[in-house]
């Protein structure tokens, strides 16, 4: 055969080029670094309702009984973290289900849990001595959005008025009770607002990861209760879809407030991941796509007083409850600032507690001058006190 | 059908070009600006090892981790205890690596905990000024650790010994709480020949202490060991095989090393073999595991199994460092303000307490109840009111009362 024509030749040279492409990503292991659109929505809507990230480990079959709070290492310590338990009253609600009461629950309601002013357990059958009610919304992941809008409901009906804050996670959250309160006490639970792992997505404001925990004011619950669930306009009627988008379409829609979590410094406090995966990198590609404030990695991802974690399996919340509320460096005394300090993202703090910050450091800065007008008078008058 | 060169050319051509450019790609291309690459195996095998060969190819990231700085809002002034006992309780550590874990594993104990020691170094057998890695002439892999174990110890003697009172002995997968070190140390006497970690029963009459838990000498054990253990092959293994944590044992129990309890005044450990999770929740170790039948003092699984104080963890890979870091140095509840008693209460086995400590420490235990007791005394007596000498009895016991009569 002689000569081929060009046009045959530019096809054959196109072919191998595809073909040698394909034979190296099928041959290479890293493929998934050059993801495909399609395999991004897979895996996020894998880590959205699949869960699958965590193998259980050993579950204990019995809760861990913990270091007793009158012992020597542990007498006094809670004085402050007692005093704020009172100040900022947050009732928390878990969603579960009859498969993981024992598997998960249970351990929720041993570590964390009991340092929630009211605990309850949202499921579709009740045991009074786990806490948890039959909510009447079924089971399964295609029914969260139904549990979420019936658990809101009951909590409004039965508990509105005795709390200030009310706090919705997953049985496989761990979140740090003092530090939430920590993080609200700035706040005023008579203001439509709530924090959570916030992503920029589906809505305005966007929304707060489901996982990663969310905290409702009081006033946010009235406001979801009272103006969003009779209006199917502002709030998706049926009992499908993701809990966490429509319930950040619904508050977006009705006017409540999406807060900045973050610290001070602009460190998150929410997480919809483990802190070992925050720390060193490992989260999705898909949190980078979704999330609202721009993360670091490395140890300045992570607020000093974070609130929450997400898929942590019941090993590690007995993990983290040695490690957090046990062990401790000897002679390291954290000194807290109080209240803490706000948030840099100014456009979510409501306008009274940014005024409040303001006079805060007008009367400051007053004092400073005040005191430097007695030092010049002083230097003036030739008095110098040594 | 004759195949003509121009098509085999363009073929080649082609998949050479297709190869190299996906090769170029994949080799340069990060997944996002904000990651830190790291080479890890599967989770199941890296965060709950039992053995060196399953840490095998642990590796922590490339780059460097970010950590926040001392002078932030929420870490000024809070080390002055510590600080004040870091002078006071003086420890050298020294890390036993190897040049194949210099960048997967040294470097990341360096990040982290190694810092909080008086001094550091790392001992290999070949050099890296940088990371702070001392080069000895010594042989690698598992028949030279004994080897390598008496040349550490014996350089450290001849170059740092009056650099510190205690020499600490760890792995680069050991992560240690240097403030609960010195806490347990500072009842002690470092002229005094006793060492302390995680004791096993097994091979001696005293036991020994594991070397992946990390194991810590007094200056006076150090001195001895050199002195007289390592030329003397009566008291010390010449040959540079064996398990150097059970040589070591041997050695010391010849020289008259005592045998230091690490545990907390409630029997609680302090030096573990293993990750935190492994000796809190059941089920990790289980029944048959080896530990239930090596460990010298009886051991539990639950929250009993560890100390508030505990001191050190093992199998620990890189990665799992910065997470100990983070949730045992930065991450803490709002309002919980721990209250360590000083000086430590001591633990329970009185016969590994060397005498003059236990006598010390009651007399400090007295003069503490003293001083108690006085300022109750103290506090009784200056709520009883002024009385005239002529008040009687009654007047006094009716307290105020008879204040205002007593005077004639």
């Amino acid at each position: 055969m002689q000569g081929l024509s060009a046009r045959t030749l530019l096809l054959v040279l196109a072919c191998s080029v595809l073909s040698s492409m394909l034979t190296f990503l099928a041959v290479t292991p890293t493929t998934t670094r050059i993801l495909s659109p399609v395999a991004k929505i897979h895996e996020r809507f894998q880590d959205l309702h699949g869960h699958s990230h965590e193998e259980e480990r050993e579950i204990p079959d019995n809760v861990l009984a913990q270091h007793d709070p009158s012992e020597l290492h542990h007498k006094g310590e809670a004085i402050e973290a007692e005093r704020i338990a009172q100040e900022v009253k947050v009732l928390c609600w878990i969603l579960t289900s009859p498969s993981t009461h024992d598997k998960k629950a249970k351990h929720v309601k041993a570590t964390w849990g009991k340092r929630c002013n009211k605990l309850i357990f949202m499921s579709s059958s009740n045991d009074s001595v786990l806490g948890a009610i039959d909510i009447g919304a079924g089971d399964g992941r295609d029914v969260l959005w139904g549990k979420t809008k019936k658990a809101y409901k009951y909590v409004y009906d039965h508990h509105l008025n005795e709390y200030d804050w009310f706090f919705k996670g997953d049985d496989d959250t761990y979140v740090l009770m003092e530090n939430m309160r920590y993080m609200l006490a700035a706040y005023d639970p008579t203001f439509p607002i709530y924090f959570g792992s916030r992503f920029k997505k589906f809505s305005k404001q966007g929304y707060m990861s489901g996982g990663g925990g969310y905290v409702l004011s009081r006033a946010a619950v009235k406001k979801f209760i009272e103006d969003a669930l009779p209006n199917k306009l502002k709030c998706k009627e049926d009992d499908t879809g993701a809990e966490d988008a429509e319930m950040g379409k619904c508050l977006d829609n009705i006017g409540v407030l999406a807060g900045d979590s973050r610290d001070s410094l602009g460190r998150g406090r929410f997480f919809p991941f483990t802190p070992a995966t925050h720390l060193m990198g490992g989260v999705p590609d898909w949190y980078l796509d979704y999330v609202y404030y721009k993360p670091d990695t490395g140890l300045d991802c992570c607020s000093d007083t974070p609130v929450t974690f997400h898929y942590v399996s019941t090993d590690l919340m007995y993990t983290l409850e040695y490690l957090l509320y046990h062990a401790r460096p000897y002679g390291i005394v954290h000194h807290d600032p109080y209240p803490a300090p706000l948030p840099p993202d100014t456009k979510s703090i409501p306008e009274p507690i940014l005024e409040k910050q303001r006079q805060k450091l007008e009367a400051l800065k007053s004092k400073e001058q005040q005191q430097n007008d007695i030092l010049t008078q002083k230097v003036g008058e030739n008095v110098i006190s040594v | 059908m004759a195949i003509s060169r121009n098509f085999v050319l363009t073929l080649g051509t082609g998949m050479f070009c297709g190869f190299f450019s996906f090769y170029l790609l994949n080799s340069t291309v990060t997944v996002h600006p904000h990651y830190i690459e790291g080479i890890s195996p599967p989770r199941d095998v890296e965060g709950h090892a039992h053995s060196h060969a399953e840490l095998e190819n642990a590796a922590g990231p490339l780059a460097s981790v970010s950590m926040h700085s001392n002078n932030e809002l929420h870490h000024a002034g809070e080390a002055t205890q510590a600080e004040d006992l870091r002078d006071k309780v003086r420890v050298l550590c020294w890390i036993m690596t190897n040049p194949k874990n210099h960048e997967k594993k040294a470097r990341h104990v360096r990040a982290t905990w190694v810092r909080r020691c008086n001094k550091f170094i790392f001992i290999s057998s070949e050099e890296d000024k940088d990371l702070d890695i001392v080069g000895l002439k010594v042989g690698e892999g598992r028949d030279h650790l004994w080897e390598k174990t008496k040349a550490a110890f014996t350089y450290v003697y001849n170059n740092h010994l009056n650099e510190a009172e205690w020499f600490l002995k760890a792995d680069d997968d050991t992560y240690t709480i240097i403030e609960n070190l010195r806490y347990m140390l500072s009842p002690y006497d470092p002229s005094q020949p006793i060492y302390f970690g995680c004791r096993f029963k097994k091979y001696m009459k005293d036991g020994y202490m594991s070397g992946g838990a990390g194991y810590v000498l007094s200056r006076e054990a150090l001195r001895k060991f050199v002195e007289e253990g390592l030329p003397n092959k009566k008291k010390c293994r010449q040959e540079s095989n064996g398990s150097e944590d059970v040589e070591m044992g041997k050695c010391l129990q010849n020289l008259g090393v005592k045998r230091g309890d690490s545990r907390d005044s409630l029997g609680r450990g302090r030096f573990f073999p293993f990750v935190p999770e492994h000796h809190l929740v059941p089920g990790h170790i289980g029944p048959k595991n080896w530990y239930w039948d090596w460990i010298y003092y009886p051991s539990q699984v639950g929250f009993d199994c560890c100390s508030d104080t505990a001191i050190s963890f093992h199998y620990v890979p890189p990665n799992k460092m910065y997470e100990l870091e983070y949730l045992l140095y930065h991450l803490r509840p709002y309002g919980i303000v721990h209250r360590d008693p000083f000086p430590p209460p001591l633990p329970p086995d009185k016969s590994s307490i060397p005498k003059s400590v236990l006598e010390e420490y009651e007399k400090k235990e007295a003069a503490i109840r003293q001083s108690k007791s006085l300022q109750i005394l103290e506090a009784k007596s200056s709520k009883i009111p002024e009385v005239s000498t002529k008040a009687t009895i009654s007047q006094v016991v009716k307290g105020t009362e008879g204040e205002n009569k007593t005077t004639q």
